[in-house]
């Protein structure tokens, strides 16, 4: 007789700490969200499989009528297992699920969106090998119990598939639905065993390699992933999670792919003498540090299931690419530093640490002490230490982002890069930033005045409108014109090309640009500084803005922005932090 | 692996040097004991899964004050991938029940030791502590020869001008109790910055040790005691008295060393915990341990501690290389 829903829920409440236990019995997982109604699974965004995990709260979630669909009601500690080995072995954390989908892709040119199904596939083939060989679960019955219910596959990546199981566990070609004739099928599945027991500790590069076994496949069959659907636990399990250094790519990454058949740890022949076990040198141009570009990092993270928008990614992208630049924050004393001061005493009482015993006042009150009654402890207050003042420069930034410039949001921007550097620099030192972002006329856009909100100041950052160039005189004006004379200095910074030049047009009331950029300098009074892609240094304009006070640099590639901004986060920020050390 | 586990920052003794002589007014805490089992198994098991060792040390204050000691070690040493190691002033080790427990659960006990009896008390506050140090040593290398237990027992000096001229010596002595290893430091001066000027080592005694090391090593292993003093510890100790910082780029944080102090961060060493530590209770998982490693990179990289531009990580530096 089967289950109620209630028996199988307890049935495998009662099976989780034995599937916690094939890991390591000191995992702390949420307990398992057991649906007993696929709307319940589908509310947690389970849909289309029977099991799914959350990496960033280290959830499972369980489909218990898909679990009777496909007669999988002993299986707890299998499914359990299995789910929970996601979260132990791999991917294990958003970022290496990251990680592993980057890989997958870079090895499915054109074929990409199926990079995250394939990283599911190669992470089960992990734990499932793991889990039958050395803790003797019973993993291939589930794939006979999927087989059962879904009939045979007529998938050939799907059966090459299964014949790596077939081969990992040394089972009957074809039982559990694994490939029993075709040559080039078998020798593909057992690359892929080997592929699993060579890599299993450095996965990733072990992910690559199965990707290119799957590769001709897929694009002989585009729907050749379909059988997997049912399996498919990882779709979006970076949901809500963290998306940490994906920003370059890594060692490796970049560089040509090996197929399994060529690479001599899989195949066992190696030239004489040479150690095996050493991973395969990553060769050169390999990846390692390069920046990904921004398109891609977005396309990485979506296929991860992490839902944000394209500003917020490009803000992660940014900020990520910045913080190795930053100007590190200073060690000084803050104001308002407390110290211990003895206020008086209280009761010393059992539980208390012997070394809390003041003895003298102990004894002050009674030659013969009882503890608990006469021994008393010192309490401690806390008075204000010395004060250390400090006095930030804030920050008034302008970035150009007219049309000669580059999306940030499609393409790495050196522009935005440099202004979240100088930014998230000043941010440290306890400064405000004001970010204003234009291009043509009415197509400005600004923080709301000065602020410390990391993320109103990168939203800005990286927008873009990449029309034509008019710099917003009045804006500068505006902040400027009624500062008061003892708010904080201000340095101006404006990064842009020859289209700076349009500041000194006239403003749209007919002031003169120049009248109103040297009454904004002479307000800030923290100096005005350009950095400037341009290839002449000597216009008449240059020299008539150097005259009024503003230092120009030229930068002629966009990387060189890069250095310009450390030079500046460095000069200007940091030693105004030693200023305030000394 | 080696995890570094300071469980307590009570303590019993005075030591004019240490953050948590007794006397000193400072707020003590003790680590939850159920958290350490928990994260001890959880990184037992991330080791076993790797194939690797785990070398679990408790440190204090003095760790024989920390009440779970026994009953937890006990527990802990029944996991196939953990060894267990204590530092001690020598606290508790006359009662033989304790000594038991030494030879049953754990694989070596270093014992703080820092000259003859009247330099030893002198410092540490604490009459009769050499005395109840050496019966100790005595006592557990006697126990251990007749049941052929393997507790390996070290000693450790710190060194300072009241302890170098007495150095030598002392290693003898040691060596005759029954010791196996002879590890040291140097005095710091982050502790107790008014103790230190007086007693901190100079230039010239850091050339005298490292002339006297060669043969000591020799004379003492013809004994069967190992002298930890490889050229780079000695060459750190020389820096540092001649005031030059020894900056590390890339210390490999996390990847052999793991720190947890007695309010529950874990992080590459005992001197970032402010910098790069991360809360035990975010460790669920194997993999959030097997991830430390990468964390404490991206935390270091983001962000370096100002004391890694002069590290003073003994570990690091090689103190337990021969
Ligand atoms: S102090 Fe030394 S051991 Fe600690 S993080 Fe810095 S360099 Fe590494």
């Amino acid at each position: 007789m089967s289950m109620t829903d209630e028996e199988l829920v307890a049935r495998w409440r009662a099976d989780w700490p034995a599937a916690l236990a094939h890991w390591s019995k000191y995992t702390r997982l949420h307990d398992p969200l057991l649906c007993v109604s696929s709307p319940d699974a589908a509310r947690e965004g389970l849909q289309g499989s029977f099991a799914m995990i959350r990496l960033a709260d280290k959830s499972v979630v369980i489909d218990l009528p898909q679990v009777r669909r496909f007669a999988l009601e002993d299986y707890g500690v299998e499914v359990l297992a299995h789910e929970i080995g996601h979260h132990v072995l791999a991917p294990a954390t958003p970022t290496d699920h990251l990680r592993l989908i980057a890989r997958i892709r870079k090895e499915l040119p054109t074929l990409e969106a199926h990079a995250p199904m394939v990283a599911n596939l190669f992470t089960d083939l992990l734990i499932n090998d793991r889990l039958q060989r050395q803790e003797g679960l019973r993993i291939g019955d589930i794939y006979r119990a999927l087989a059962a219910v879904s009939g045979a596959s007529s998938s050939r990546l799907w059966r090459f598939y299964m014949g790596i199981y077939e081969s990992l566990w040394s089972l009957d070609r074809g039982s559990i639905g694994g490939e029993t004739e075709d040559a080039r099928l078998l020798g593909d599945a057992w690359l892929g065993a080997r592929i699993v027991r060579v890599y299993a500790r450095d996965w990733l590069v072990g992910a690559s390699r199965f990707t290119a076994l799957v590769l001709p496949y897929l694009v002989e069959d585009q729907n050749a992933l379909g059988p997997a659907d049912a399996l498919f636990d990882t779709r979006d399990a970076a949901l809500g999670g963290d998306a940490v250094g994906l920003s370059d790519m890594e060692e490796g990454e970049g560089g040509p792919s090996l197929h399994p058949s060529q690479d001599p740890r899989i195949t066992g022949q190696d030239t004489e003498g040479a150690d095996t076990n050493k991973p395969i040198e990553p060769s050169k141009g390999s990846g390692a540090g390069q920046r990904r570009e921004t398109w891609e990092y977005g396309e990485i993270l979506r296929a991860g299931g992490i839902d944000l928008t394209d500003e917020q990614i490009a803000a992660l992208y940014y900020r990520e690419q910045a913080i190795p630049h930053l100007v590190p924050f200073p060690t000084l004393r803050q104001p308002g530093a407390t110290e211990p001061q003895m206020e008086g005493l209280e009761p010393w009482e059992f539980g208390d640490s012997f070394d809390e015993i003041d003895w003298l006042s102990t004894l002050a009150q009674s030659p013969h002490p009882i503890p608990g009654l006469t021994t008393v402890r010192r309490t401690y207050g806390e008075v204000a230490g010395e004060e250390v003042r400090t006095q930030p420069v804030d920050l008034d930034l302008y970035v150009d982002s007219s049309g000669s410039m580059p999306d940030p949001r499609r393409r790495i921007s050196f522009l935005t890069l440099a202004g979240a550097i100088i930014a998230l620099s000043a941010l440290r030192t306890g400064a405000k930033v004001q970010v204003t972002l234009w291009s043509g006329k009415q197509q400005m856009m600004s923080t709301d005045g000065f602020s410390n909100q990391e993320d109103a100041i990168l939203a800005i950052l990286t927008g873009y409108f990449g029309g034509a160039t008019a710099f917003p005189i009045h804006k500068l004006r505006d902040t400027y014109a009624n500062r008061k004379e003892d708010a904080r200095a201000v340095r101006i910074v404006q990064i842009s090309d020859d289209g700076i030049s349009t500041m000194f047009d006239a403003d749209e009331r007919g002031n003169s640009g120049w009248d109103v950029s040297a009454m904004a300098l002479k307000a800030a009074r923290g100096g005005g500084m350009m950095a400037l892609n341009m290839v002449r240094d000597d216009l008449a304009w240059m020299t008539r803005a150097r005259e009024q006070g503003w230092e120009i640099e030229r930068v002629l590639t966009f990387e060189d922005l890069l250095d310009f901004a450390r030079r500046f986060a460095k000069r200007h920020y940091q030693q105004a932090s030693d200023r305030v050390a000394a | 692996m080696i995890l570094l586990w300071r469980i307590t920052t009570h303590c019993n003794f005075s030591c004019g040097f240490c953050a948590y002589d007794r006397r000193l007014p400072i707020a003590r805490h003790a680590a939850d004991p159920d958290e350490v089992e928990r994260v001890i198994g959880l990184v037992a098991d991330a080791a076993r899964m790797r194939g690797e060792p785990l070398l679990v040390s408790w440190l204090g204050g003095e760790p024989m004050l920390w009440r779970p000691l026994f009953g937890l070690s006990a527990r802990l040493a029944r996991h196939a991938a953990v060894a267990l190691s204590m530092t001690s002033n020598g606290t508790r080790m006359d009662n033989l029940e304790v000594r038991r427990h030494l030879l049953d659960h754990f694989a070596e006990v270093t014992f703080s030791l820092d000259g003859p009896a009247s330099v030893h008390d002198g410092l540490r506050g604490a009459p009769g502590a050499y005395d109840r140090v050496r019966s100790a040593i005595v006592a557990l290398a006697s126990e251990r020869a007749r049941e052929g237990a393997r507790l390996k027992l070290r000693a450790n000096i710190v060194l300072m001008q009241a302890t170098l001229p007495s150095f030598a010596d002392l290693c003898r002595t040691l060596a005759d109790w029954g010791i196996d290893d002879i590890t040291f430091n140097q005095l710091g001066g982050r502790d107790r910055p008014d103790f230190f000027p007086a007693q901190a080592l100079r230039p010239d005694d850091s050339r005298r040790l490292s002339d006297t090391i060669p043969a000591l090593k020799d004379e003492l292993g013809a004994r069967g005691v190992r002298l930890c003093a490889s050229p780079d510890y000695l060459a750190r100790i020389d820096a540092s008295t001649r005031g030059h910082p020894l900056a590390v780029h890339d210390c490999g944080p996390g990847e052999q060393f793991l720190f947890v102090d007695e309010l529950g961060r874990i992080g590459p060493c005992s001197f970032t915990l402010d910098d790069h530590g991360v809360a035990i209770d975010q460790l669920r998982t194997v993999a959030d341990v097997d991830s430390l490693a990468a964390r404490f990179r991206q935390s270091r990289q983001r962000h370096r501690a100002a004391v890694c531009d002069d590290c003073p990580s003994t570990q690091f530096f090689g103190k337990f290389a021969a």
